[in-house]
């Protein structure tokens, strides 16, 4: 890359329309992940409307600028009201509650904030020296060994998702068929079209998505029954840490930092594992793991870190591979797509501007999320947790209806985000992980491209275990759909021990 | 791997999600048949030569096949869950998920409302009814919700229809 290309870069970055845009998205995103029951994902859902007029750039900002901020502001319903705001904060609520309920909110909240920050950008450092590694190694890959991947990520979406393995794959090859939908590619035969003209052109990514963490989210949070929110001494005796004390838990914030990153660039392992590994970790290292829980520092440090670290790491796999790393760089990939682009180490290739800009945009992000959030307070916060549940379900459902109709201008995809938002709703009333669909959507014209490349040259399955990338990730995936399998075989045989 | 068996373990003692097995083990099960027979009365037009010719018919198959697996499994599992369980009084009824089936009739209203009243009309009268739906329970009047809904669907008519130049 050179000087020009990258100093024109940052010259756009910085010009006031991206920087506006990059505050909007900030600002949304510290209010919408500061709301109870409304994840990053559904945040991201909700914006999406605004991106498709935008170019590829600006809606990139626009996105990860909601996609980060949303991601600490979870933390803060999590310690003011013992309400994880996402699923990332359900472990910060434990101690960052805890010292609320001490009077220490706004010093638990500046601890998830400096926490967040320093995450954030240990994972972007990760981001930026690990994906142009990964991206040039998997340029060498050919249809065998991205098939294998896309297998191998599948894999694991069906292994790491909740629920259980079975329902997990259930919902995974619903999701693959779902791509299949519309005219083969080669071909031009129709599939599961049911004769409509509207479903020649296949399932669009972004109403799916609208109806599956948009309208589903909303649909449940419908017929959740109300509880109160438990009231939150607040003392503004000390809102920020002494230095001394951040320097304590710096190596904290390292350890988790690490621990988001690559539990981030996992797919479908997220950021909920991500901090229950990292809260588990410190809790381990601690010479007093009896006061984890009670309010201390530590306990909102650990989990903040890794949850906000687990974004630069999501963008690893989305950004080298075109496998998202969790539901919301699946969202991502839906905006890349609208803009006729595909992730993956192409994009480092052909875009490499894109990609630079990517960086910098989640680099701003964390920087506004810092200015920002630092700069309003529990009184503000307060406002915006006062915002009555009825009338943002109704925006949010009614957004959902514009956005899903926007994409294309097409009556179809309001269908589309109606029917997938009920799928969604049944899902998760089913304990069916959604996540699996939604992947298997993103990556089924993927995999299917790759394994018909293959067969079609190479004449016969054998070649993916002749190849050695192709054989182990192949392996990889076989073990893991296995696994559960034979642990249940297991535990079968060892009950019917112990019974004679 | 620990954390897998507990998971089964748990998932088998629960009344609620043995009964999740099996519905969503038929659920799996019917829509692998039905699609499976859209998917063979296209089959005359497939070039389904595995191997050889991977044609289109190819991948769906592999994916019926692994849905339909998927759903068989579910249901045994559920049908062998239902022996070692008994009937709690505390399962929630599938009445009280009328408000999320409500809510999505009123967004099903939308595109007719729309050929009828025009879109901004039709957004300001679904915005007002799941307002209403959403605080069926607050203790504010409910024309007052009706009506902040409904400024709510013009105000993103507006920005969708003026700001983004959609044609509503």
């Amino acid at each position: 890359m050179t000087y020009d290309l990258l100093s024109t870069i940052i010259y756009n970055l910085f010009s006031p329309y991206m920087l506006g845009l990059a505050l909007i998205g900030v600002v949304l995103g510290l209010v919408f992940g500061a709301l109870p029951g409304v994840s990053s994902t559904m945040a991201l859902a909700v914006m999406l409307p605004f991106t498709y007029g935008m170019e590829t750039a600006p809606a990139m900002v626009l996105m990860l600028a909601v996609f980060f901020s949303s991601v600490y502001a979870g933390s803060v319903s999590a310690i003011l009201l013992n309400i994880p705001g996402t699923p990332g904060a359900m472990i910060t609520l434990l101690d960052g509650n805890a010292m609320a309920r001490e009077g220490k909110a706004a010093e638990a909240m500046a601890y998830a904030l400096i926490a967040s920050i320093f995450g954030g950008i240990i994972g972007w450092i990760f981001l930026v020296i690990l994906a142009p590694t990964i991206a040039t190694y998997a340029l060498q890959f050919g249809s065998p060994e991205y098939a294998a991947v896309v297998l191998f990520g599948l894999a694991l979406v069906a292994y790491a998702s909740s629920g259980d393995m079975l329902r997990g794959l259930a919902a995974g090859a619903m999701g693959l068929i779902i791509g299949l939908v519309g005219r083969d590619q080669v071909t031009d035969v129709p599939r599961f079209t049911f004769g409509t003209a509207d479903l020649q052109g296949g399932i669009d990514i972004i109403p799916l998505a609208i109806g599956l963490f948009g309208i589903a989210e909303v649909l449940s949070l419908l017929i959740r029954s109300k509880t109160d929110t438990p009231a939150v001494a607040v003392s503004r005796a000390r809102t920020w840490p002494k230095f001394s004390e951040l320097l304590g838990e710096l190596p904290t914030v390292l350890r988790s930092s690490t621990i988001g990153t690559f539990v981030g660039a996992i797919p479908a392992a997220g950021s909920a594992v991500a901090v229950a590994l990292a809260y588990a970790c410190e809790k381990r290292l601690s010479k007093s793991p009896e006061k984890f829980g009670t309010g201390i520092p530590r306990g909102v440090v650990a989990p903040e870190a890794a949850n906000n670290a687990c974004v630069g790491g999501a963008l690893i796999p989305m950004l080298t591979l075109g496998i998202p790393g969790d539901s919301i760089t699946a969202v991502l990939i839906g905006v890349l797509l609208l803009h006729g682009l595909r992730p993956g180490p192409g994009l480092f290739e052909n875009q490499p501007d894109l990609v630079v800009t990517i960086y910098g945009a989640l680099f701003v992000a964390i920087l506004l999320t810092a200015l920002v959030a630092g700069l309003i307070g529990i009184p503000v916060y307060r406002k915006i947790l006062a915002i009555p549940q009825r009338l943002l379900t109704a925006a949010v459902l009614v957004l959902c209806l514009l956005g899903a109709y926007a994409v294309r201008n097409a009556v179809v995809d309001v269908w589309v985000a109606i029917f997938f938002g009920a799928v969604g709703f049944a899902f998760i009333r089913l304990n069916i992980p959604v996540l699996p669909l939604a992947f298997g959507a993103v990556l089924g014209p993927l995999l299917e491209e790759n394994l018909r490349r293959t067969l079609i040259i190479h004449r016969d399955v054998s070649v993916f275990f002749e190849r050695p990338i192709s054989l182990v990730l192949v392996c990889l995936s076989l073990a893991i759909l296995l696994l559960p399998v034979c642990i249940m075989g297991l535990s079968y045989m060892r009950k019917r021990r112990i019974h004679r | 791997m620990s954390q897998t068996l507990n998971k089964y373990h748990d998932i088998q003692t629960d009344r609620g999600e043995v009964i999740n097995d099996i519905v969503s083990g038929c659920l799996c099960l019917a829509l692998a048949l039905g699609l499976a027979g859209v998917h063979f009365s296209q089959a005359g037009r497939l070039h389904d030569d595995f191997a050889r010719d991977p044609g289109p018919a190819l991948l769906p198959l592999i994916l019926l096949a692994a849905l339909g697996l998927a759903g068989g499994g579910l249901t045994l599992r559920g049908w062998f869950g239902l022996k070692k369980t008994t009937a709690s009084s505390n399962q929630s009824s599938l009445m009280s998920l009328w408000p999320a089936a409500l809510a999505v009739a009123l967004m099903c209203a939308f595109l007719p409302l729309r050929h009828i009243l025009g879109a901004a009309l039709a957004l300001c009268l679904i915005g007002a009814a799941l307002a209403v739906l959403a605080g069926r329970s607050d203790n504010v009047p409910w024309f007052f919700t009706a009506v902040f809904g409904g400024v709510i669907g013009l105000i993103l008519y507006a920005l969708f229809h003026f700001g983004l130049s959609v044609p509503l």
